[in-house]
């Protein structure tokens, strides 16, 4: 992973500190406009039981849905339908163009919506499922999927993004958790990273999907008098009366979660926005686009799993994103830039000697081609050995070679091979004499842009399969005990 | 020191703190990380660390949700319910157990009906006589054992395990079945499951096949494939599959003999040590005795001490307490003060460390120079 | 064993009993000649199963307590009026030793009854066996355990009904499983014979049907078709109840030996007493 040793010294330095270190002078994610934040609890060990979701695009205006009693199948789509529904809503307001963009505080939380989608997206409709819950359970998994891909922000895991712009004094492990790495980040007056991470540890709730289990003993003593209450009943007026305390606990605890996500927004949201996440979320508006189109077609088919075709496919799409991904960050900011110097990545120098013009006949071939040559003077020696192949970061078309180095004084000369002909009607930039020149070894991909995978490639698949109980109740209360201490 | 003599040793370690039975999930976890010693001692005593980390002012919280729990139970019989109906109906699938072998015993527990150590160790020799009779190939014997014990022998100690079932039919091997609450979901199992799941499969058929060998058969009878049964998708209905234990089962074999043998620990146990319920220094004193190995995966490793050792590791200023990565970047220095030195002065402790030493400063440099620094 | 027609009388007379009483309103009274009653059709259906067999034509599947085909008239349905009289109902319509839940689900489904808790009926064993040491013949019957074969002591979960044979008390290691399949049975034949008006009255065995065949090898999910799931149990059911009912018989001498109050509930374990204190 690059950046370990710069990393590895900031966590150092935070601990002594007492307080997180910069690792980005940039966001490197774009936010929406209007995001839609989401922090949801599920009932341990069940897969998709959501005792409640907060969830808005406003700070000041949290929409709250509980199910009481998730395990009851009335009660639990009581809470999806409404849910979606107000989903499906958001979604369309977008302005064409705009992908929906789904804040969650870590990646658990965006994990536990994927299967909440994709626990009802194969639903029929009827019996007690809105068309809303089907179509909204379809995007809400597109888009958390699409989160595989590096550098798309259709969903974003709110821990992944702050650690990745601020290096705590913890270990990436305690990261994970919202709580405390919002401590290391920006700690109350007067306290430190540590002692306010391991205060919110201790006493704060986890911001989801699963709570503690010493706040589910108390919601289950709760539930169970909801449950003897209603006796089976799931009018909604009464489960609405009944239900109370249990809402209370649960809006309580999510929000916290709630407060705790928009907390962390805002820390990102201060930062200025580096050009490429710009560029990615283009691509992003472009996937979404085309997914958007592609649903409302009648016989559209959905992949219940992926085609082992489709996956290698997506794995070889995902390395070069990522390799790109991080070649663009290096681009656009310097600390990053400094972390890929540390890892021996990247390297930067004045340009002492220049011949953008240079023109040879390489061995084997009979004409002359362009070969512009540079040589860096370099603060030490090259981290990057000869015959290493370079981009420069101003152009990152702009490809070479390492040919020639030096140790004492520290030097290095680049020949230039690829990205030296004229594109849109402009004659290439290169390196200029006198000015500094950074160059990495990271791969930034031959296209700029993704290429949009073929409809059929990845979303068709098999027929849609209907399962008319996917979701289903738990058995009855009724739980044999067998007796102890039977006289016999 | 006999083994008496150092089981003796060990129940006078343990004090007045309360001792807790070892199930096949604390075994596995144990044996995964064999350098921690003072978790070796504290196990193979009994003692209960969830008690003692309480004592040393850094309890650990609950580890089970009682939703989870209790679906673990509801799952459990809805399999074996009807006479453990969707049980077979799953070794049909799984291991071709024929129509007419589906005879049932529960040794949930003894005739007895004792409690605690006396219990198990009944339960023990009950589920012997049962695997006796099976492996005779008697043809009324039951194949469907509910809740067998059998015994697993750890760093000298003997542990008793309770599997939720054992299966076997004629001229085919004895099966361990593993019942779990989590999901697989679109063909899927979350692979964070798997992995302990598979692990304690492999401790439950390694305690059969010693139980096996004890009894004078051969442990090659036990198959090392293990059939687990868990929900399919998102309600209670079984589906199943089997495990391959192979790997586990090598890593544990190379683990249980690696495992701090008897004399081991024994030079580890100080003489006259003991743990005190009442007085917490002294408790502290005691353990700080043991040398343990925290590093921040110890916290979701199961052991009820991981917080009492991350807090003294970063009271300390070890850079471990960062993470491995950490620990690992910066050579033999291994203390936060030690490396803000390096990098602040560029100085190395030794020869070896001088390139780092250079590298360090410079990129703080450049780091300062980019704008970098506090949040 | 009787003729068959000292067993139609005795079957007729029974009848016009159990309807004077029925009149009288006397539910006891009821309740003690619908026993003897079912009893005696028992006997009946398998002289004519016999019959039917050596006539070499395939027997309908005919679980043990439904209520004879014929033109007599058919009682009305009665409902157990309390936790033991459920319990009895349930094991007798079954005709094998059940669990708590199976006999729970097989009494919400048929009869509608609720059983208030688990509670009600693990108590009734306490119960039944101090009422039967008080006074044996204080009752018409008892809830009992069922007895294990090999060590003759009371099963844990499994109960029957004193008024049953010795051989029908006795649990073997397939009677788990042969009791389960003979549930089956009895769900779907009271399928088939549930009068398809009155809604929910069907739709409850079917659901119960359909819960219980979910295991049965070769079967749709979700299936409730009596006749399909009847005879995948009816096949399974015909390999092992051989075995079964051998190693029940096995016993039945031992059983014999014990007292009467043993034979009902089981003998009681000897504890066993160590010097060794746990840890």
């Amino acid at each position: 992973m690059s950046g370990a040793l710069l990393t590895a010294l900031l966590r150092v330095r935070a601990a002594q500190e007492g307080r997180a270190q910069r690792a980005a002078r940039f966001r490197h994610l774009h936010i929406a406009d209007e995001p839609l934040v989401v922090a949801a609890y599920n009932l341990a060990g069940d897969p998709a039981s959501p005792l409640g979701i907060v969830y808005g695009t406003d700070r000041e205006r949290p929409c709250f849905r509980v199910a009481p009693e998730p395990r009851n199948r009335d009660i639990r789509f009581r809470l999806l339908n409404t849910f979606f529904s107000d989903f499906v809503a958001y979604v369309d307001a977008l302005p064409e163009g705009d992908p929906p963009q789904v804040i969650a505080g870590n990646q658990a939380t965006l994990d536990y919506l994927f299967r909440i989608g994709d626990s009802v997206r194969f639903l029929p409709v009827g019996e007690g499922v809105e068309p809303e819950t089907v179509l909204g359970g379809r995007h809400l998994v597109r888009l958390v999927e699409r989160r595989q891909r590096p550098g798309a922000a259709t969903a974003v895991a709110l821990t992944r993004d702050l650690a990745a712009h601020w290096i705590t004094g913890q270990s990436a492990l305690e990261d994970a958790a919202l709580g405390p790495l919002l401590a290391w980040i920006d700690p109350p007056e007067g306290q430190t990273g540590r002692g306010a991470a391991e205060s919110a540890e201790h006493t704060g709730l986890p911001v989801g999907p699963l709570p503690k289990p010493e706040w589910d003993e108390k919601l289950a003593r709760l539930i169970t008098k909801f449950n003897e209450a209603r006796d089976g009943a799931t009018d909604p007026k009464l489960v609405s009366r009944l239900g109370t305390p249990v809402k209370r606990m649960v809006r309580d605890a999510l929000m916290e979660s709630w407060d705790d996500v928009w907390r962390g927004l805002d820390l990102l949201v201060d930062l200025p926005e580096a050009p490429h996440a710009q560029e990615r979320w283009a691509e992003d508006s472009e996937d979404w686009a085309a997914w958007r189109k592609y649903i409302h077609v009648p016989e559209a088919r959905l992949a219940r799993k992926t085609s082992a075709r489709a996956a290698v496919w997506q794995l070889g799409d995902r390395e070069q994103a990522q390799r790109r991904v991080e070649a663009q960050k290096i681009v656009d900011d310097p600390l990053k830039f400094v972390a890929a110097v540390a890892d021996g990545l990247a390297l930067s120098g004045l340009v002492v000697s220049a011949d953008p013009d240079r023109k040879i006949v390489p061995p084997g071939r009979k004409n002359k081609v362009s070969r512009p040559l540079f040589t860096l003077s370099l603060e030490r020696p090259s981290p990057l050995p000869l015959h290493t192949e370079v981009f420069w970061l101003d152009r990152l078309a702009c490809q070479g070679r390492i040919v020639e180095m030096t140790m004492s004084p520290p030097r290095v000369t680049i020949e230039i091979a690829k990205g030296t002909r004229r594109t849109r009607g402009e004659d290439p930039t290169f390196p200029r004499l006198g000015r500094e020149a950074r160059f990495t070894t990271l791969d930034p991909g031959q296209d700029w842009r993704i290429k949009l995978p073929d409809a059929d490639e990845v979303w068709t698949h098999s027929h849609m399969v209907p399962e008319t109980q996917a979701v289903a109740d738990q058995d009855s209360d009724f739980v044999p005990q067998l007796p102890d201490g039977d006289d016999a | 020191m006999s083994t008496d003599e150092f089981e003796a040793r060990l129940e006078a370690f343990r004090g007045d703190l309360p001792a807790v039975r070892p199930n096949a999930r604390t075994v596995a976890a144990a044996l995964d990380t064999p350098d921690c010693r003072r978790r070796r001692i504290l196990e193979a005593a009994s003692v209960d660390k969830s008690e003692l980390a309480r004592h040393l002012g850094h309890p650990i919280p609950a580890a089970q949700s009682p939703f989870a729990l209790r679906r673990g139970n509801l799952f459990e019989s809805a399999v074996k319910e009807n006479g453990d109906a969707h049980l077979i109906a799953e070794l049909r699938k799984q291991i071709d157990l024929p129509i007419p072998a589906t005879r049932h015993k529960d040794l949930s527990s003894s005739r007895a009906r004792t409690k605690g150590l006396k219990e198990m160790k009944l339960r023990a020799k009950e589920t012997q006589a049962a695997l006796s009779l099976l492996l005779s190939e008697d043809p009324y014997a039951p194949n469907v054992l509910d809740h067998a014990v059998t015994s697993l022998e750890v760093g000298g100690s003997t542990v008793y395990l309770e599997q939720d079932a054992l299966a076997h039919y004629t001229g085919n091997k004895l099966y361990v079945v593993e019942i779990k609450s989590f999901p697989v979901i679109n063909n899927q199992v979350d692979p964070v499951k798997l992995r302990p799941a598979t692990r304690q499969a492999a401790v439950y058929i390694l305690s059969l096949q010693q139980t096996l060998a004890r009894m004078g058969h051969s442990p090659e009878k036990v198959a090392t494939d293990a059939v687990l049964i868990c929900p399919r998708n998102y309600d209670l209905t079984p589906t199943s599959a089997t495990l391959d234990t192979r790997q586990e089962l090598r890593g544990l074999r190379r683990q249980l003999d690696r495992a701090a043998s008897v004399s081991e620990l024994e030079a580890l146990l100080p003489q006259g040590l003991t743990l005190s319920a009442a007085d917490t220094e002294h408790c502290a004193e005691a353990v700080e005795q043991l040398p343990n190995a925290y590093r921040p995966a110890c916290l979701d490793s199961g052991c009820e001490l991981a917080y009492y050792c991350r807090s003294r590791a970063r009271d300390a200023g070890e850079t471990v307490a960062l993470g491995t990565p950490v620990r690992q970047a910066f050579g033999p220095v291994d203390m936060i003060d030690d490396v803000l030195a390096m990098a602040d002065s560029g100085i190395a402790p030794s020869r070896y460390e001088q390139d780092l030493a250079a590298d360090l400063i410079h990129m703080q440099k450049l780091y300062r120079a980019a704008g970098g620094g506090a949040a | 064993m009787e003729s068959i027609e000292g067993l139609s009388a005795r079957i007729n007379q029974l009848q016009n009993e159990a309807n004077e009483a029925l009149a009288r309103g006397d539910v006891d009274a009821l309740t003690r000649i619908r026993e003897h009653l079912q009893a005696a059709e028992r006997q009946r259906n398998r002289v004519w199963e016999e019959a039917l067999a050596s006539a070499s034509s395939p027997s309908p599947p005919h679980s043990p307590g439904s209520r004879a085909e014929g033109p007599e008239e058919s009682l009305p349905v009665v409902t157990p009026t309390t936790a033991r009289d459920a319990v009895r109902m349930a094991l007798t319509d079954v005709g094998a030793p059940l669990d708590p839940k199976q006999i729970q689900l097989w009494g919400t489904a048929k009869y509608r009854t609720s059983f208030a808790t688990s509670r009600a009926v693990y108590s009734l064993r306490r119960d039944e066996q101090r009422a039967w040491r008080q006074n044996p013949d204080g009752r018409f019957f008892y809830i009992c355990p069922a007895i294990s074969h090999d060590t003759l002591a009371p099963a844990r979960a499994a109960l029957t009904v004193s008024t049953w044979d010795d051989e029908d008390r006795i649990l073997s290691p397939y009677t788990p499983r042969v009791a389960y399949l003979k549930l089956v049975l009895a769900t779907a034949a009271a399928v088939k014979e549930c009068p398809a008006a009155g809604p929910g009255d069907r739709r409850q065995l079917e659901v119960l049907l359909a819960k219980l065949a979910r295991p049965l090898p070769n079967l749709p999910p979700r299936l409730a078709d009596p006749a399909v799931v009847g005879e995948v149990a009816e096949s399974e059911l015909a390999l092992i109840a051989t075995a079964d009912e051998d190693i029940r018989r096995a016993s039945l001498e031992r059983l014999a030996a014990l007292s009467d109050e043993q034979r009902l509930f089981g003998q009681p374990l000897k504890v066993h007493s160590t010097s060794r204190r746990h840890a």
